[in-house]
């Protein structure tokens, strides 16, 4: 089918794109490039039970247990603790690699048991975040209370913003995975904002954010089936060109203390969420309208 | 008889530092006002001022007057009225803080708030302050403002959030990060109220011991440091802690008195070497010389006109 035929083109052109950055990472690893790699392996994450991704899964998975091995996460992780999160997320990716032995993780372990990892000052659903992954790598030390936020106040009560900007796609990814890893623990989840960001995304044409949110919304939040169908037309109305991965979102490369996100990385993480949510956002629509816009 | 006369000498010089950092803050009064900067993720520069009323209602508190501090108080709610309040609040939710610490100035100096603060009420009541994930001790800043005007009952947010603080995670004294200290110097200026309540009153006898002894270390540290920005807070949450100065924390205690007090350039407050030569040249700007000066100003007024404070 068509449709799956796109589908597949997309799922190879980021996993092409993620080679060159895993390559690139793996030449000169910086705590900027774990960013991008970082944005990557959120989307992979999240769409790991999506089949026709799964090279790109184990690419990653295969290059995380290399780190690991190596010590280029924990050196990162002791130059900037900034990096934490998204080094723990591929720590649990890394458990997939062929080649994966406990052993690898073996420094991370004892670094936050000595408590020389983990405990500096982070928001605190990337405190949980963090921990969560850990925990599921078999590092079960004591990260300090953590708290206990409502998350569907922390997430919907954003709506009454003024503005959105990258820190919201990033919470609503953060949120996403932390209901991933531990919804049987969460009474109170997310459904407002996630959709008013994805109409916004879609009001404003940020082709960046439209596949993300509305894969998202589709795998954690909720999508109804009016908000469902404009996402999926915006979608296949906004297709990269074959070979191509869709335009970072407008105003990338924020750069803060908290965040170093370069536009590749984001760039991937949108391309490959437009294969997820091609996927998974109606079956016979995809079919349908995908035979139509690359008729 | 040599430690006396030094004593002696460090409380004159400390006296006179009070009147000059806050001279350096009177001649540059109008760098205060708020600029609008409008590729910046948050339009309106706030911060310096906000700052100001901090330091201003803090000085009050302690029972510090005088034409310095009346004529920058008079600067601040000049600048402060002018402002739409409204306008930030609605753009973004971290505004809250800087609005409750507005209100708590205002009614330092017997004024309204300058904004109507039924919108802040319904604001808060909505909800929409906490759509934010916001850095713990940033918490603690927003409870705290908001026991100081909205409630009291927001007071026993304080301790929660200080729990989720690097220092609250038993953060190792290693690997303490730049930002992982300025979270604790302004935890215990919540905690304690800015020096008005012990510690003890919202923490454990064992906290309280553990957060005076990483005070100490942490400070004894940064006297290896080029930031007396950091030392100057860390030497304030001292008085605040009711750190005991005696033996070994009486020389880190003096030292970084030193420190600061060698860090004073025409009555700005360096915050590195590099930026002392800048200032001495005339080429530092406002924006890198405010903040450590409002420091410092805290802490040599505090200690040259405050008797349970007072150096030696």
């Amino acid at each position: 089918m068509q449709s799956t035929e796109l589908i597949s083109q997309l799922f190879s052109t980021c996993f092409a794109e993620s080679l060159r950055l895993l390559e690139g990472f793996e030449a000169a690893p910086t705590s900027a490039s774990l960013f991008d790699v970082g944005a990557v392996a959120e989307m992979v994450v999240l769409g790991e039970a999506i089949p026709g991704s799964e090279l790109l899964q184990q690419a990653i998975c295969d290059a995380a247990a290399r780190w690991l091995r190596s010590g280029i996460l924990e050196d990162l992780c002791m130059l900037r603790m900034e990096v934490l999160s998204h080094a723990a997320l591929l720590a649990y990716l890394a458990r997939r690699a062929t080649d994966y032995s406990a052993a690898d993780i073996a420094v991370i372990k004892r670094l936050c048991t000595g408590r020389l990892l983990g405990r500096s000052e982070m928001p605190v659903l990337t405190q949980q975040l963090t921990a969560a992954y850990f925990a599921r790598c078999g590092i079960d030390s004591d990260f300090g209370d953590m708290g206990s936020r409502d998350l569907a106040r922390i997430i919907d009560k954003r709506i009454l913003r003024a503005r959105s900007d990258e820190y919201d796609v990033m919470a609503v990814l953060l949120c996403a995975q932390l209901l991933q890893l531990e919804g049987h623990l969460i009474c109170s989840r997310p459904t407002r904002y996630p959709r008013a960001l994805l109409v916004q995304a879609i009001r404003t044409d940020n082709s960046n954010w439209v596949p993300v949110l509305a894969y998202a919304c589709a795998h954690s939040f909720s999508l109804d089936e009016p908000l469902r169908g404009a996402a999926l037309k915006y979608l296949l109305r906004n297709l990269p060109q074959p070979g191509e991965l869709l335009p970072p979102p407008a105003g990338a490369g924020i750069d803060s203390e908290y965040i170093v996100q370069a536009g590749r990385g984001l760039r991937i993480r949108s391309t490959l969420a437009l294969a997820f949510a091609l996927c998974t956002l109606g079956d016979t629509y995809v079919e349908a309208r995908a035979s139509v816009a690359i008729g | 008889m040599n430690q006396s006369l030094q004593a002696f000498v460090d409380r004159k010089l400390v006296a006179r530092l009070s009147r000059r950092t806050l001279e350096w803050l009177c001649e540059h009064e109008r760098e205060f006002a708020i600029s609008r900067v409008p590729e910046d993720a948050v339009p309106w520069q706030v911060k310096p001022l906000a700052e100001l009323m901090f330091l201003l209602t803090a000085l009050q508190r302690h029972g510090l007057g005088g034409g310095a501090l009346r004529r920058l108080s008079d600067t601040a709610l000049a600048e402060a009225g002018k402002f739409d309040w409204h306008e930030l609040a609605a753009y973004d939710p971290s505004a809250a803080t800087g609005m409750a610490l507005t209100a708590d100035f205002f009614r330092s100096q017997q004024r309204p708030a300058p904004f109507d603060e039924r919108f802040f009420a319904f604001l808060n009541r909505l909800g929409y302050f906490e759509g934010m994930d916001r850095l713990p001790f940033r918490d603690m800043d927003l409870a705290y403002n908001l026991s100081r005007v909205v409630s009291p009952e927001f007071e026993k947010d304080i301790p929660i959030w200080f729990r989720s603080t690097a220092f609250g995670r038993r953060q190792h004294i290693v690997r303490y990060t730049i930002d992982d200290v300025y979270s604790l110097t302004h935890a215990v200026f919540y905690l304690t109220d800015l020096g008005l309540r012990s510690p003890e009153t919202l923490l454990d006898i064992g906290a309280a011991a553990r957060l005076r002894g990483e005070l100490t270390t942490l400070t004894a540290a940064f006297l290896r440091a080029d930031n007396t920005d950091v030392l100057g807070e860390l030497l304030l949450c001292w008085l605040f802690c009711g750190v005991e100065r005696a033996g070994l924390n009486r020389v880190i205690f003096r030292h970084g008195m030193r420190q600061m007090m060698a860090a004073v350039v025409e009555g700005a407050v360096a915050p590195t070497a590099k930026l002392f030569h800048r200032a001495r040249e005339g080429s530092a700007s406002f924006h890198q010389l405010y903040h450590t000066t409002l420091v410092g100003a805290f802490l040599f007024n505090l200690l040259s006109q405050t008797d349970s404070y007072a150096i030696n």
